[in-house]
């Protein structure tokens, strides 16, 4: 991916197709997982407590918000899987693309089970390495766009 | 009200008292708020908690983004995150704080809120 600011405010923005053929895979599963019936039971990473040791008030706090949160995450997921394909993007949309990587990260860090940032990889024939390897990628993507944004 | 009437009622202190009665209030509001939170034991705050996940760079950016911080204050906090586990990013009501927790979340922040 290439990305530079533009006079103007806006980025120009150039994913390569093998990008564009993952995010697109990418964004496609998750959206899935967000339509089931219970998406925060299944990626609870994606929704997680916002008030702890006190379960009623957790409970209110989830019944006000899940939705909301849901139709966040799913508008971030497909503003990045179209996105992928423009030339030219604003600022409001690069945020967009920033929270729809970030999500996919923070649920294949949930299937990897990371819970260290030095962690090692999984062993090269380990049916997770290929996600690691997707996890450590879409992260170099991420930096790239937040160092745009500065 | 014609310009004399108006005259003479903000030259006495009780009218003026009257007719800035909302702004007053606002400003004594703003200046005691801190203060008439504490005495009803409301104030809330919102900590945000470190995860391998999010990168360290993007954790300066939400808090850069979100709350207005400067990058100074909004490294410090997520330095916070991440040496000590946590960090304290805002503070206030109970409404604002759900507020706070609800956009840390969209952007993927293991955040949550306690009453101070």
């Amino acid at each position: 991916m290439e990305i530079k600011r533009l006079e103007g405010g806006s980025l120009s923005i150039n994913f390569i197709e093998t990008e564009k053929e993952l995010l697109s895979e990418l964004t496609h599963d998750l959206l899935i997982k967000l339509g089931n019936e219970n998406p925060q039971a299944l990626m609870p990473r994606l929704f997680p407590e916002a008030i702890l040791n006190e379960p009623d008030l957790d409970s209110e706090y989830r019944a006000m918000t899940v939705n909301q949160l849901e139709n966040s995450h799913r508008k971030a997921l497909e503003a990045l899987k179209l996105l992928t394909s423009e030339k030219e993007i604003s600022l409001d949309d690069l945020i967009l693309v920033i929270k729809g990587l970030n999500i996919i990260r923070l649920k294949l860090g949930e299937e990897l089970d990371i819970d260290d940032d030095s962690q090692s990889p999984p062993a090269n024939d380990s049916n997770h390495y290929r996600l690691w390897i997707v996890f450590q990628y879409l992260g170099q993507l991420l930096f790239q766009c937040v160092e745009e944004l500065e | 009200m014609q310009l004399k009437a108006l005259h003479h009622k903000i030259s006495n202190q009780e009218e003026i008292d009257f007719i800035y009665a909302p702004s007053v209030s606002t400003v004594f509001q703003e200046k005691h708020e801190g203060k008439v939170i504490q005495e009803y034991g409301k104030e809330w705050v919102v900590i945000v908690w470190n995860d391998p996940v999010n990168l360290m760079s993007y954790v300066t950016f939400v808090f850069q983004k979100l709350f207005g911080y400067s990058k100074e204050k909004a490294t410090s906090l997520m330095l916070d995150v991440h040496h000590k586990g946590k960090a304290v990013v805002s503070r206030g009501t109970k409404e604002k704080s759900e507020l706070d927790v609800f956009q840390l979340h969209e952007y993927g922040l293991w955040a949550t809120m306690r009453q101070d």
